[in-house]
């Protein structure tokens, strides 16, 4: 009877695969659920069941969205936009780590196991090695046109997954649901896991974004990318002429604002009068406050604003080891204040967006403008301390405190966030000064990288201690002169 | 959190920032403002910069560009 259906053939061609390459057991048992779950209720039962599920989410304000995009069950999404609790988990007593045992990780290949571990040295050594060269292979990398890059990448792409269509389907990704398209990525990206993290390859893999966003790409633009005007903005602040920025700003700084800015209407001049009228995104990189920057996120909102035919403002904010998060925040302070002020835009028509950490600074520059609008300070700035239109946050990054829950399990499968980035975060964001000591002796010594590779445990500690040794001396020796 | 203009929030089930972005959410709700959240399942971190390759990617930036739209609306 089992043979008859050819789901479960697979799962017997599988079975006998893996009990001959003695692999883990989480892919047959994951493969398992995954297949005979839905079949072992009655189709009679699975109707009610779906209906009373679905009747209780549209009371609840959720809805699935079928998108015309995507093939498959992979393009329904959850769209709530009740006023109620949205509950993270539809069964109460499930976690992370229990919805992790559900998930088919790292394409189902065992992490940790002898195989794995000797793969790992050999990349920690081409990656020794790879950090002399680095610098000038990157430079290498930029000093190719990016038109070729991107033609390249689309290509590689094209040329691959078919191939991945063909043989490993949809086996490799967290979840058989996911598009083949998303099992694809997973696979090239999970060797890119095996190699250590350090701020100066996630500052530069940033860097690349545009390399991602070539002309065919979607959202698909009519104007050609060249045609639509950027500026370049660099204003030096004057505080006497800036009331709202004297007052958001808590700070007595004179650092420029500096960004990008998109013209949606081709850059005709056009007087104050209409810029109040002008609708603006207020866009936001996102790189864990450790990398990113506004000229590799200018191609991704150019088409934004031409698809929702808005100009778009790219402040540049100052990253984490060598700064501090507050120095962050007062950047697009400003940057909001610059935009208000002196491109005299109404705030009722700016939407804010952020990107992961971006998306943190927007809630904390909203709640900034909420708490002045109660102050007697606010008189002065009138109408252009008022709300925002809206804010559009893209997996914001909001939470600054330890590690838990999701942001800690999740790491072994999200293809962006990994173990020694989140580490990497958590030790800038508490302890700059210390990070930025021990970043410096990382640029300094291969040696030192140990510390940012997955296997050594015991140098977490050894480092930061080292690092304040360090900086104790050095504080003691400059008191001492 | 009160008097926070109206979030579209998007976040995917199976990424880092999940839960919080889901107390994110709830607390946003509780203090009156309205959010809307749109959630994929299975994507990793910011995905949606991911056009080039996934289709899950697109229709996200649907999702945000038919909020954008539906906010200037709102607004007028």
């Amino acid at each position: 009877m089992l043979s008859e259906r050819p789901q479960y053939k697979i799962v017997l061609v599988y079975l006998k695969l893996k009990l001959k390459l003695n692999y883990n057991r989480r892919l047959i048992l994951s493969f398992d659920i995954n297949i005979m779950a839905p079949k072992e209720i009655g189709s009679e039962k699975a109707n009610v069941l779906a209906n009373t599920k679905e009747s209780l989410q549209e009371e609840r304000g959720i809805h699935q969205v079928q998108s015309s995009h995507g093939t498959g069950p992979s393009s329904t999404f959850t769209h709530c936009n009740s006023i109620g609790p949205y509950e993270a988990y539809q069964d109460p007593y499930s976690s992370p780590v229990k919805v992790n045992k559900s998930l088919n990780l790292h394409l189902g290949m065992p992490f940790n196991p002898r195989k794995i571990k000797s793969l790992r040295r050999v990349c920690k050594l081409l990656s020794d090695l790879l950090a002399f060269v680095e610098t000038h292979l990157f430079r290498v990398f930029e000093a190719i046109p990016l038109r070729l890059r991107q033609s390249v990448l689309i290509k590689v792409w094209a040329l691959y997954l078919p191939l991945h269509r063909a043989t490993l389907t949809d086996s490799t990704g967290i979840h058989r649901d996911a598009s083949v398209e998303y099992h694809a990525l997973t696979t090239i990206m999970y060797w890119t896991r095996l190699f250590p993290v350090t701020v100066r390859r996630i500052r530069y893999s940033l860097s690349m974004l545009p390399v991602y966003q070539g002309p065919g790409v979607y959202p698909t633009t009519r104007i050609k990318q060249s045609e639509i005007k950027v500026d370049k903005i660099y204003y030096v602040t004057n505080k006497d002429e800036a009331p709202l920025m004297k007052v958001l700003s808590q700070r007595e700084s004179d650092r420029p604002v500096s960004g990008y800015y998109v013209h949606n209407d081709n850059g005709d001049e056009s007087s104050s009068s209409s810029n109040k009228s002008k609708k603006v995104i207020f866009y936001l990189y996102g790189g864990a406050f450790l990398g990113g920057d506004a000229k590799g996120n200018v191609p991704f909102g150019s088409k934004l604003s031409q698809k929702c035919s808005m100009d778009v403002f790219l402040p540049q904010y100052r990253l984490l080891p060598e700064y501090h998060f507050f120095d962050a925040l007062d950047d697009i302070i400003r940057a909001y204040a610059y935009l208000i002020e002196v491109k005299n835009i109404n705030p009722e028509n700016v939407i804010l967006f952020g990107i992961s950490s971006g998306g943190g600074l927007i809630l904390r520059l909203l709640q900034r403008i909420v708490e002045l609008q109660s102050k007697k300070e606010s008189l002065k700035c009138g109408g252009m301390l008022n709300i925002p239109n809206g804010a559009v946050l893209m997996s914001p990054f909001v939470d600054y405190t330890t590690p838990k829950g999701s942001f800690q399990e999740y790491t072994v499968h999200d293809l962006i966030v990994n173990e020694v980035s989140c580490m990497h975060f958590v030790v800038a964001l508490s302890c700059p000064i210390l990070f930025f000591q021990f970043h410096k002796l990382l640029t300094q010594s291969v040696l030192a990288l140990d510390m940012y590779s997955l296997s050594l445990k015991r140098e977490h500690l050894i480092l930061p201690l080292l690092a304040i040794i360090l900086y104790v001396s050095k504080n003691r020796q400059s008191t001492d002169r | 959190m009160k008097g926070l203009p109206p979030i579209c929030l998007i976040v995917s089930e199976h990424e880092c920032v999940y839960d919080q972005n889901i107390d994110l959410c709830n607390k946003a709700r509780e203090a009156g403002v309205s959010v809307d959240l749109g959630v994929w399942k299975y994507m990793c971190h910011v995905w949606p910069v991911l056009t080039a390759f996934i289709p899950e990617a697109r229709s996200a930036i649907d999702f945000m560009c038919e909020w954008i739209d539906s906010s200037k609306t709102r607004e007028e």
